[in-house]
């Protein structure tokens, strides 16, 4: 089972949504998939109320993979690609929040994950704790979000952000670039 | 919030006692308090009793004083044949997000409970979830005491009309302890018929009145029942034939699905096999098939996949599944395909896409349907061509991950 805010497509459901999932099927092990916005917005206060329920949980695994990379990168990514305006960093950038850090302190796992070798680690260890566990994944906001297929408007929007003078030209259009090379002319097979 | 005890709190505070006192002697004298319901002498009790009569086992919410009595007799309830399991949030939007996901992830009712004025208003956003993802949810939300209405008091919102929107298909406020039975009936009943989201507003004085159980026999008097029957809903014969004539003489089938095809997964493996199809995910269909099928073309969008955007680009046949999807620029161009739809809601039927064949219909009953009328294509080129490209992207997705990335590329974590 899975599900998201289809239709309304509000931010924050992912962390209730997991609650109320673990409330019905106690026996399951439930994943929260959530980016940082969502979780300052409400997820922080949901996970107070893991912490006041999970003892009660037949098996008590629940875990909230947090993608921490300080943007709200999805209407970043949308400013640049639908609108063509370089990032607006007064709207866009977040301020750091210790998500793994506040999970320990709510009597909770919290695990940081900020190397690609230790991904599968983190989620070995989450899925054989003995309590709720955040995974705060330290991500890189400039890897863009390639569309299907890139209209030519998509295109020119994407150039006229760098033109314009994106705080993160650089990095985005290298990121981008590797992401083009690999959907062409993938290597690995 | 608190207050200073207004002489009608004072009466709820001796109702409060003298309950308590009677369930006392009540084990005294050895009754079995499960038995002889004495909380449900009072309204609040007699709506956890009906609640739970319809198969409510949870309540997501926060208290407040304007739903004190029905906090109090949660409290009551709980050693009874009727206890209800209150889990208490922090803020009460994610109360709503909760009996959403409830309903989501069980197929129940969810309910939530908030107290009058800020209470209420915390839940909206989550009840739009419900009522946009056609979720059934309660709401059950205080007012201030009936005889403050009207009187610009503390907290008090025009609740009727604050959930005339979200709630439209079912929102009253009780003013008499004798419909508070046919306010649940209906409430649940029009939640669960409608899948959508209804309210009942229940000022905070009346929680505390002695219950009417049952009406007299009179003229204006309601007697309702507890209970809902999901009715099958299937397509007339003559046009499943249409369908399938449309379908049998598609070349290049596309198959998209939604959340409404959740409980007919193995009737689309079927459908998808026979019609040589490929069969592409808007996101609440996501966890109908699971990705790893070979002719499963996954999410489709601006962050969906290339295989599904090729197969909508060149499909000759658009077959829509329980799918409300709204990006039209990723379906096919108007007149590019024939369509047939599927929905169980007749009024998200040709929405999307110009449907030449809207069938109203539960998704498995009308896909078990519809298959003795398909003809097997023979020629599979079409499906291969879209496996082959499913190959390939799973390799390009693979290799994206695998990028560096200053420290974490998104992509791996998953």
């Amino acid at each position: 089972m899975a599900s998201l805010s289809g239709n309304l497509a509000t931010m924050g459901p992912g962390v209730p949504y997991a609650i109320a999932a673990k409330f019905a099927y106690q026996e399951r092990v439930v994943i929260a998939l959530v980016g940082d916005g969502a979780m300052q917005m409400n997820g922080i206060n949901g996970l107070i109320t893991i912490s006041k329920y999970w003892p009660q949980w037949k098996d008590p695994r629940l875990i909230v993979l947090v993608l921490n990379n300080r943007d709200l990168n999805q209407v970043t990514w949308e400013q640049r690609i639908m609108s063509g305006d370089p990032k607006f960093e007064g709207s866009q950038d977040l301020p750091d929040f210790p998500f793994a850090r506040y999970a320990e302190m709510l009597g909770l796992k919290g695990i940081g994950l900020d190397h690609p070798d230790a991904v599968a680690g983190a989620w070995e260890t989450a899925l054989n704790a003995d309590r709720p566990t955040v995974i705060e994944a330290r991500t890189d906001p400039q890897v863009p979000p390639l569309p299907p297929h890139i209209t030519l408007e998509q295109a020119r929007h994407f150039m006229s952000s760098v033109l314009k003078g994106d705080p993160e030209r650089g990095g985005m259009i290298r990121q981008s670039f590797k992401e083009m090379a690999e959907t062409f002319l993938p290597h690995k097979t | 919030m608190q207050f200073a005890i207004t002489g009608q709190k004072l009466i709820a505070s001796c109702n409060y006692l003298f309950e308590g006192k009677k369930a006392f002697a009540g084990n005294l004298f050895g009754r079995n308090p499960a038995k002889k319901t004495l909380y449900e002498r009072y309204l609040r009790g007699l709506l956890i009793k009906r609640l739970s009569e319809w198969g409510i086992r949870r309540i997501f919410g926060f208290p407040g004083d304007g739903i004190n009595g029905i906090m109090g007799a949660l409290e009551r309830a709980e050693k009874s044949d009727h206890k209800i399991e209150f889990v208490q949030v922090r803020h009460e939007e994610m109360a709503a997000f909760m009996a959403c996901g409830h309903a989501k992830f069980t197929g129940e009712v969810g309910v939530c409970l908030a107290t009058s004025g800020p209470g209420a208003i915390h839940l909206l956003n989550g009840l739009y979830d419900a009522k946009m993802d056609h979720q059934p949810v309660v709401a059950i939300v205080g007012q201030s005491s009936r005889q403050a209405m009207g009187g610009s008091y503390q907290q008090e919102v025009d609740l009727i009309s604050l959930f005339k929107d979200v709630a439209g298909e079912y929102v009253h406020q009780a003013s008499h302890p004798a419909q508070i039975r046919h306010l649940v009936d209906r409430a649940l009943r029009i939640a669960k018929a409608e899948r959508t989201v209804t309210c009942i507003i229940i000022p905070n004085d009346l929680q505390e009145v002695k219950a009417i159980e049952e009406p007299a026999h009179l003229h204006n008097t309601i007697h309702s029942g507890v209970g809902h029957v999901t009715p099958r809903i299937l397509p007339k014969e003559k046009d499943l034939q249409r369908a399938a004539d449309i379908l049998n003489a598609g070349q290049r089938v596309a198959i998209l699905i939604g959340a409404g095809a959740k409980h007919a997964a193995d009737e689309v493996i079927d459908i998808a096999d026979t019609l040589g199809a490929g069969v592409a995910k808007a996101l609440l269909g996501k966890a109908v098939l699971p990705d790893e099928l070979p002719f499963v073309t996954g999410s489709i969008g601006l962050l969906g996949t290339k295989p599904s955007w090729d197969m909508m680009m060149d499909c000759d046949t658009l077959f829509m599944i329980g799918t409300s999807f709204p990006y039209s620029e990723f379906l096919p161009k108007e007149g590019q395909a024939k369509c047939v739809q599927i929905d169980i809601d007749q009024r998200m039927l040709s929405l999307r896409y110009p449907a030449d064949v809207p069938l109203n219909g539960d998704a498995a009953e009308t896909l078990r349907a519809l298959l003795p009328l398909l003809k097997r294509k023979e020629d599979r080129s079409w499906r291969e061509k879209i496996e082959k490209e499913i190959v390939r992207w799973w390799k390009v997705l693979e290799a994206r991950a695998m990028i560096n990335a200053e420290p974490l590329n998104p992509q791996r974590v998953f």
